[in-house]
């Protein structure tokens, strides 16, 4: 089973960025290079030209994602296709209307039963397993106090029938069988009997009994968006009807935090870029670490595959500052405690700036046209550093031997 | 979950092969558990209506409780039993055999406010406490600093006297003949020895208060000397590194080939716009690889910058942050003529009142003072002591099950298998507590101290980029075919 659950989310889940590779798109792949093996030189050499001449770099034949600023600032995706390739391909963004992965519409059909084809239901979501995870918890509270009730009595010394005896065998039975529910197996569910709201009318085409639209779109954070704009260069992005450049839309961005023109080079925005490009750029998965009080969580794969292994909180390295930091112990203390709880690894992601810009502003004053926005940025990110240190918690009672 | 299981579900996770272990649990997040208000109302209303007949209250159930009382004259009378124990347990004469009586003398001194001395030596505390303190009088008298007299007295197991003039003449002197204690000097009481000893900087009630928490849960303890300078890491270093050479260069000289035959084919470099519409990537890895570009810390830079810079600044706050103790855990063979072992923790005290929580450049001085083996200095062998077991109740039975499983699991398995695991194993290791099993990771421990509560924290350093030279030397050792590049990125692809 968890096998199967494995194999199923890694085809769905199989590639970790929304860059499609040449392997990917053509199913070829480089032969391997042994360093002392000259022939195996020539022919990886031979292997390369061969590809570069007869094939497209299949990016190039990618559309665009298109992503939306609107007036409240918000980053908006709202083709489904390219939701879906965002949230596949790295977990970028969040639906709106559903817990992370946007399931809003397909939920919906489910719950009004719109798939006349009998396939509805076939793939359970995220948000029914919760439900009936519940569920399931309850059936197995309630067994549980039906046996306590007639434990006690025997406790108590109360002779117990033969009826009763017999019965609390079947308790304890059925205990046992709800401790390891089988939640994916779909055998109940198609028992609920289906409840139409009135507002739900409005949702659906009468002469098709199919869903008008998807109300739901993609959110994405503006240091996601950036990274897509300037780290990989997959999406275009548009504001007001006019499209951004990678500059504008970093100007955009760090006006986000501070609303002046001048940007200082320990502006928010540009410390959670520069953190989250980082670890981006090792493969973690990185999404918003607020419920945890922290600034980012790091997922190994994604959240369909496990839980966010680390909590990151970004400090920006003010050495030119006195000596002790702006952060108290009892703030940490309890950022820690929150990510402890939850068996997270809280790391403190130092980031040193360059103290001799004034405004970020001047890396524009001696650009051509020709320039290229991407080089003079990531000269610029290249002042920046990364230091990380973690923080745990030491309980001497557990470290004895 | 107890906290036992939680503990053990920890060691499990460190396996990345139990991924999916629990895959359908796995999927949600803590904050799905909102309370559902309808069965509080329900178990309230419940309550109020029938007037507690079944004697539950109104609050709601929440798992099970152990001892729960049930009405029943079995419970009543099981704890009848215990308490009763308790009792007899307690109402034992208690005292110390004359022959194990301590005795001690305070002797006030100027440089460090005072000491106190053991002319005869009883008892198995002295494995950490204590310095020899030669005299012309007592043959195996020992001297205790400030700190470790008041953890002997206030633990019982010490009796201390108020040294005065005639007893130093009497130390300094053979003539004299004897010297009753116990009969010329007068008793010092707990509270006259709090006043006697905090009233220095070295020894604060602070530190006092570590020390005896730690001690009381067994571990093996030992001052450092402020004084004392450690001889500096980066002299170390610096030699190892420079006798090293350049070796590595020609290793990874064949896999720049590579990246040079590829970049024919690249018009645009990964910092230019177009770079991903132009280039074939063949691997993930590579499009990640090429993406890497905030520079980062590595392990041992902060010291590497010592070298250059050897100015020791000496600035105030530093000083509030020193280390104050080396602490070993208590099974380690360690002795305290030689403590060749390296400590377990070494540990700083800070007050909330005075100190706020340090910067990065505090924090790693800190780290490039504490006392530390580079991963090429460890000892090739060092025969580990046999681990005893000794309690085997404490072996859930759900370690059990899983240890079995691992077992038969691993008898299945390849050594590439066995291998890519172990690999597996020591990267998480290192990105979780910034060291491999074997290899000790460059750490402090911060006592912090609020009104007298005490918070130990570990700070460590570590690198999430894994591209340190000691890193991928730790990891390139099981992974031959990944000695370029690190780190967790899924190679579905592969």
């Amino acid at each position: 089973m968890a096998k199967f659950h494995k194999k199923h989310l890694n085809k769905i889940y199989g590639y970790p960025i929304p860059i499609t590779t040449t392997s990917e798109a053509y199913g070829v792949s480089l032969p391997e290079v042994y360093p002392h093996n000259p022939i195996s030189w020539l022919f990886f050499a031979y292997k390369l030209i061969q590809y570069n001449l007869s094939l497209t770099v299949p990016q190039s034949e990618i559309k665009f994602i298109e992503v939306e600023l609107d007036q409240s600032s918000m980053f908006k995706v709202d083709q489904t296709d390219d939701v879906l390739r965002l949230w596949r391909r790295g977990f970028f963004g969040k639906g709106i209307l559903s817990r992370s992965e946007p399931t809003w519409k397909e939920r919906t059909i489910n719950r009004l039963n719109l798939n006349s084809e009998g396939e509805g239901g076939s793939n359970l979501l995220m948000e029914d397993v919760t439900v009936k995870r519940r569920e399931g918890r309850q059936k197995y509270k309630d067994e549980r106090s039906k046996i306590q009730a007639l434990e006690l009595l025997q406790r108590k010394g109360e002779i117990l029938s033969n009826d009763d005896l017999k019965l609390l065998d079947e308790y304890r039975e059925n205990m046992a069988k709800l401790k390891n529910p089988n939640i994916r197996s779909n055998g109940d569910g198609d028992n609920d009997e289906e409840y139409i709201r009135e507002e739900d009318e409005v949702l659906i085409d009468e002469d098709t009994n199919q869903l008008i639209s998807n109300l739901e779109f993609l959110q994405l954070q503006s240091i996601e968006v950036f990274f897509l704009k300037f780290g990989l260069n997959v999406i275009k992005i548009t504001h007001n009807q006019l499209k951004l450049s990678t500059r504008d839309l970093f100007l955009q961005c760090c006006q986000l935090q501070s609303s002046s023109t001048v940007i200082k080079p320990n502006n928010q925005f540009i410390f959670e870029y520069v953190v989250y490009h980082h670890y981006r750029s090792l493969g973690w998965c990185v999404r918003s670490g607020i419920k945890f009080g922290s600034d980012m969580l790091l997922y190994k794969r994604g959240p369909p595959f496990s839980h966010a292994e680390h909590a990151v909180m970004i400090i920006p390295n003010d050495e030119s500052e006195s000596e002790s930091s702006q952060y108290d112990w009892f703030e940490l203390a309890s950022r820690a405690r929150v990510i402890g709880t939850v068996k997270k690894n809280f790391v403190l992601t130092f980031v040193d700036y360059p103290h001799d810009i004034e405004d970020v502003n001047e890396i524009w004053s001696q650009v051509t046209d020709e320039d290229d926005d991407k080089e003079i940025l990531s000269q610029f990110f290249k002042l920046y550093k990364i230091t990380e240190i973690l923080y745990r918690r030491w309980s001497p009672s557990r470290t004895r031997d | 979950m107890t906290k036992k299981e939680l503990h053990l579900q920890d060691e499990i996770d460190d396996d990345e092969s139990n991924i999916n272990k629990n895959d359908i649990e796995n999927n949600y997040d803590i904050e799905d558990e909102t309370p559902d208000w309808k069965i509080l109302t329900r178990s309230l209303g419940s309550a109020n209506n029938s007037n507690n007949t079944n004697g539950t209250s109104g609050i709601p159930k929440r798992g099970d409780k152990d001892f729960e009382p049930d009405n029943t004259d079995i419970q009543t009378s099981t704890l009848q039993e215990s308490r009763e124990a308790m009792y007899d347990a307690i109402s034992g004469v208690r005292g110390h055999h004359l022959k194990q009586k301590l005795l001690s003398i305070w002797i006030e001194d100027e440089e460090d406010g005072g000491y106190s001395i053991i002319p005869f030596m009883k008892g198995n505390y002295f494995r950490d406490i204590g310095k020899a303190y030669p005299n012309r009088r007592y043959k195996n008298c020992i001297r205790l600093n400030p700190i470790e007299t008041v953890y002997l007295v206030e633990r019982g197991s010490m009796i201390i006297y108020l040294g005065d003039e005639k007893f130093t003449n009497y130390l300094k002197d053979e003539e004299e003949g004897e010297f009753n204690i116990e009969e010329e000097l007068v008793p010092v009481d707990l509270e006259l020895l709090y006043s006697l000893a905090f009233i220095n900087e070295r020894y604060t009630i602070d530190k006092y208060q570590v020390y005896s928490y730690l001690k009381r849960h067994g571990y093996l303890i030992l001052e450092v000397d402020p004084k004392k300078q450690q001889p500096p890491q980066w002299k170390r270093l610096e030699q190892y590194e420079s006798s090293k050479g350049q070796s590595r260069s020609i290793i990874s000289w064949g896999w720049d080939w590579k990246k040079w035959i590829q970049s024919f084919w690249r018009p645009f470099p990964p910092t230019h716009s177009l770079h991903y519409l132009t280039t074939h990537y063949f691997k993930v890895i590579d499009i990640f690889k090429s993406l890497r570009l905030i520079p980062t810390y590595q392990i041992y830079d902060s010291l590497r910058k010592t070298i250059n810079t050897t100015t020791t600044t000496t600035s105030t706050t530093l000083d509030d942050y020193k280390i104050s103790f080396n602490v070993w855990k208590p099974g380690s063979q360690f002795s305290k003529s030689n403590p060749s072992q390296l400590p377990d923790y070494q540990i700083v005290v800070v007050n909330t009142d005075k100190v706020k929580f340090p910067t990065l450049k505090v924090i790693q001085r800190l780290v490039n003072t504490i006392e530390y083996r580079f991963p090429f200095e460890q000892p090739s062998q060092i025969p580990t002591p046999p681990v005893i077991k000794k309690n085997d109740k404490m072996i859930s039975k759900r370690q059990l099950k899983y240890d079995q499983r691992q077992k038969s699991n691993q008898s299945k398995l390849n050594t590439a298998q066995l291998n890519n695991i172990e690999y597996l194993k020591k990267r998480d290791n290192l990105l979780k507590y910034g060291k491999t099993s074997k290899q000790s990771n460059r750490n402090v421990v911060i006592g912090v101290i609020n009104n007298g509560i005490i918070n130990l924290i570990n700070l460590i350093e570590n690198e999430f980029s894994l591209t340190s030279e000691s890193v991928i030397d730790e990891l390139t050792q099981l992974h031959k075919e990944k000695s370029d590049i690190h780190g967790i990125v899924y190679n579905g692809d592969k």
